[in-house]
């Protein structure tokens, strides 16, 4: 029971960019289309080690809401900055449902330990709520996560999540190609072992003021695209829409400020 | 008589050497030889990579031995200009001269300890002890290894986890204990150059014969396709069953070796009706003695081995001819069943030749064993292995193998090239090729075509299957390798099986090494199928006394999956072999740290979990101690 509570939330957890599905199998996966590696952007949401020498402070609002699922929202904000050597993230989101609810924050640390490689640790505290159900429980786990900068225009990034719990233990990784200064290409793969690996590919375009996301990927079958809209004064907006197989439409909205 | 007369002998060698001077022994201050107990030194000061290493093992555990510095441009994944670059630092040096320099005594001692199994179950920690097991749920190995001029003595003793620390029946001791005594001989003129007296390894021919220790199987690697035999020399490793105890020694004769060996030693011998193997060599039981029945195994029989050999080595070939006698002492009733098979005798005599040498551009082995028993006809029991591997260019090199294992051909300690680890009476062919097809891009296929026509058992069918590998391996720079091997096997008597795994390796600076492997396989009459995917962080910095590597796997192997393996290769444990069913993940961390006075602390923690109605994890802990002098 305590099982499928998590794995309910789970993939409502990562709500920007992720997508995931539960069939009549408990099938579960997330992607994370692009967004392992920090190309342009701080990326330590998705791995605490991609942290952007040029995106050093923020902060940012998200909101993610399924269509298809009345009454299901999750949103929350982070934070990130430089202090001496290292870029630290703080992340604190929630996800409501009338018949669930959670809150989760993360707080991850990244270090730049050669010109090419950097590390990552993170910690994620959470709490489960279904009172009317199962009770309510919460969670500590660790994340680990590098980026390794292989040649000049590639990159490659390798995540575990939820360390310590080791029936969420799940394992992500990507590549990155900068094709140029404006278009990068992204594929990346990411397991929970329990079921299918989740493949993707990702195209990102950066325009004068607007950038362009596009993923999509196989099990379960999904698209999602993202349009980042960069003000003067360093202001963004962020919309987006996905769908996967079994969940639906979800919309996202987002702002950022540096 | 004659072991005093041995005796007399060795003394009046060991007298003789003892006088002569180690006349470049100036020259060894700072070199490093290349051989197999320097490999971790090798790997601490950055002179070879961890792959290297292995690949150094690997040739060093198939009998191979450095000759000259050439041989390391075709054994080494390493460019040619950091070969060049590092050689300066090595030594080509056969063993024993290196032992020379230690003129005063010298040696290590090991300390190997495994914790019981932790298990985590619904947030409790608990000991596993299986109820059945009679013994302590640690296991440990305790060795050590003394050198004194040109003595050698080393000792070890060694349980596993569950069995008794302490046997009273049918012989009172430890588990398992060996030890063995050397000489060798520095003089190339004394007639005794080696003697062995206790556990010993022997490595003759292409293992058709007598090859007692363990072999790597079958490799897609050229170089693999022939073996250097290593001769004789003492054991002190943890298998209890593939190891020789007794006398063993080599002399020189004019322009020829002699090697005499001579084994009794009690074995864990397993009844022919308790499997269906067609293996060649005996069947012998794990080596476990955890429970009652296992416990009523151990050391119950009595195997002999009295050999005599002849080998005229030279630097372009080689060749040699054993005669082999080889009994087991049946006592017990159930064994003596045995006698009844037809096709597996315990007592015969095998004779035996081999040649392997270099002409030109070709070079060739081959090797003939016929034996001999009162109850299978000579026709059935020869048994012939043949290659032939041709340089056909700097970039192009083909190896063609061919081994017909008769019906009744058996031996208690080969290891020829074979389809099982243990050797199976089967007929087959392999083909090799090796492309250089750019500095950077090398590909590698090997095809080959088992035939297992005889039936030991009923129930055994006549089988036959063919299998290709291809490799492709581009190094796009020195920190940069990528692999990709594909692998086919089309069996007869089952789907065909594919499998596909992908390696990266990324060398970042000089003391970080990332490692990515992702493995696919699967038959193809099913849907389901085997992935695994693993990453692992290496830290080994020269001059620091703190290294470390860090690996964590996933892995989904559905019931009626082909089964996974993986075999990482950790600092300070060397490698691991981890057999992947279910659904799970895990975790290797190991931790080595040398002080400055040569005292090394290891500890190497793994935990798995996996995916199962329990959802249970097991943590097993391992140290290891180690004070060289």
């Amino acid at each position: 029971m305590k099982h499928s509570l998590i794995l309910f939330i789970l993939l409502l957890q990562f709500p920007f960019s992720l997508c995931g599905q539960i069939d009549g199998l408990y099938q579960i996966a997330y992607t994370t289309p692009g967004l392992l590696n920090a190309i342009s952007e701080n990326q330590q949401q998705f791995n605490p080690a991609a942290s952007h020498s040029r995106a050093t402070n923020g902060l940012r609002f998200y909101s993610n809401t399924p269509i298809q699922v009345p009454g299901l929202f999750s949103g929350g904000f982070n934070a990130y900055y430089k202090f001496k050597t290292i870029h630290i993230y703080h992340e604190l989101g929630g996800i409501y449902h009338i018949s669930t609810s959670q809150i989760q924050t993360v707080h991850a640390l990244a270090l730049s330990l050669y010109p090419h490689l950097q590390i990552g640790i993170g910690l994620q505290l959470a709490f489960y709520a279904q009172p009317k159900y199962y009770g309510s429980i919460s969670m500590a786990s660790g994340r680990f996560g590098m980026q390794y900068q292989a040649a000049p225009h590639h990159f490659l990034s390798f995540v575990i999540y939820q360390i310590g719990q080791v029936e969420l233990a799940q394992m992500a990784m990507e590549h990155v190609w900068k094709l140029d200064q404006q278009v990068s290409f992204a594929q990346g793969l990411l397991w929970h072992p329990p079921y299918l690996p989740t493949a993707y590919i990702s195209i990102c375009q950066q325009l004068s003021s607007v950038s362009l996301r596009f993923s999509c990927g196989v099990y379960p079958q999904f698209y999602s695209y993202t349009l980042t809209f960069t003000s003067d004064n360093n202001r963004r907006l962020i919309v987006g829409q996905s769908w996967n197989k079994g969940q639906g439409l979800a919309l996202q909205l987002g702002l950022n400020f540096r | 008589m004659l072991l005093l007369t041995l005796f007399s002998l060795i003394f009046s060698c060991g007298q003789m050497r003892a006088q002569i001077p180690y006349e470049s022994a100036q020259n060894l201050e700072n070199a490093i030889p290349i051989i197999r107990s320097e490999l971790e030194n090798m790997l601490a000061q950055q002179l070879i990579t961890a792959e290297d290493s292995q690949q150094l093992f690997i040739f060093f555990e198939n009998g191979g031995s450095i000759q000259n510095s050439y041989q390391l441009q075709g054994l080494l994944q390493s460019d040619l200009p950091t070969i060049i670059l590092n050689s300066e630092h090595f030594i080509v040096l056969p063993p024993r001269q290196h032992r020379v320099a230690h003129s005063n005594l010298s040696g290590q001692c090991d300390l190997v300890a495994k914790l019981p199994t932790l298990l985590h179950h619904q947030n409790k920690l608990l000991w596993q002890q299986d109820s059945s097991h009679l013994g302590p749920a640690f296991s440990f190995q305790q060795r050590c290894l003394f050198f004194y001029q040109n003595w050698r003595f080393g000792a070890q003793i060694a349980k596993d986890a569950g069995e008794p620390v302490w046997h009273q029946h049918p012989t009172k001791g430890f588990d398992f204990m060996s030890a063995y005594i050397a000489w060798e001989s520095q003089q190339k003129s004394n007639f005794v150059q080696k003697w062995i007296l206790g556990s010993y390894q022997i490595q003759w021919g292409q293992g058709l014969q007598l090859w007692s220790s363990r072999g790597l199987g079958k490799s897609i690697d050229l170089l693999h396709l022939a073996r250097n035999p290593a001769g004789l020399k003492p054991y002190q490793g943890k298998d209890e069953q593939r190891f020789l105890q007794g006398l063993a020694l080599t002399a020189n004769l004019p322009n020829l070796e002699l090697l005499f060996i001579s084994s009794l030693k009690r074995i864990d011998f397993k009844a022919l009706t308790d499997t269906l193997n067609e293996d060649i060599n005996l069947t012998y039981t794990s080596g476990l003695h955890r429970t009652a029945s296992e416990m009523a195994k151990r050391k119950n029989e009595l195997e002999q081995l009295i050999g005599i050999g002849i080998r005229r080595k030279r630097s372009l070939y080689q060749c040699g001819a054993l005669i082999l006698y080889q009994h087991l002492n049946v006592q017990s009733t159930i064994d003596s069943n045995l006698i009844l098979n037809p096709k597996k005798a315990l007592s015969f005599c095998s004779m035996g030749g081999y040649f392997q040498g270099t002409w030109r551009q070709l070079y060739g082995y081959a090797e003939c064993v016929a034996l001999c028993s009162q109850y299978n006809s000579l026709r059935q029991s020869i048994a012939l292995n043949a290659a032939f591997i041709y340089y056909l260019n700097s970039k192009l090199e083909l190896g063609l193998h061919f081994r017909a294992y008769g019906p009744s051909y058996q031996s208690f300690y080969s290891n020829p090239i074979s389809n099982s680890s243990s050797s199976s009476n089967e007929r087959a062919c392999i083909f090799q090729l090796k492309w250089i097809a750019f500095n950077s891009l090398q590909i590698q296929l090997s095809n080959e075509y088992v035939q297992i026509p005889h039936a030991l058992q009923i129930s055994l069918l006549p089988m036959s299957f063919n299998e290709t590998r291809l490799l492709w391996q581009l190094q796009k720079s020195k920190t940069q390798t990528y692999s990709c091997q594909l692998f086919l096997r089309d069996k007869t008597t089952s789907a065909l099986q594919y499998r596909v795994a992908f390696t990266a390796d990324f060398k970042i600076e000089k003391s970080e090494e990332l490692r990515i492997v992702t493995q696919f396989s699967a038959f193809s009459a099913q849907s389901s199928s085997s992935k695994l995917m693993a990453f692992t962080w290496r830290h080994q910095k020269f001059s620091k006394p703190l290294r470390f590597e860090f690996i964590f796997g996933a892995y989904q192997v559905p019931p009626g999956s082909p089964l996974l393996f993986t075999y990482p290769y950790l600092v300070g444990f060397g490698a691991q072999n981890l057999r992947l069913n279910g659904v799970g993940t895990y975790r290797l961390a190991a931790f080595q740290y040398t002080t400055k006075d040569k005292w090394q602390f290891g500890i190497l923690m793994s935990s798995t979990h996996l995916w199962t109605q329990q959802n249970s994890t097991q943590i097993q802990i391992s140290i290891r101690l180690r004070k060289q002098f």
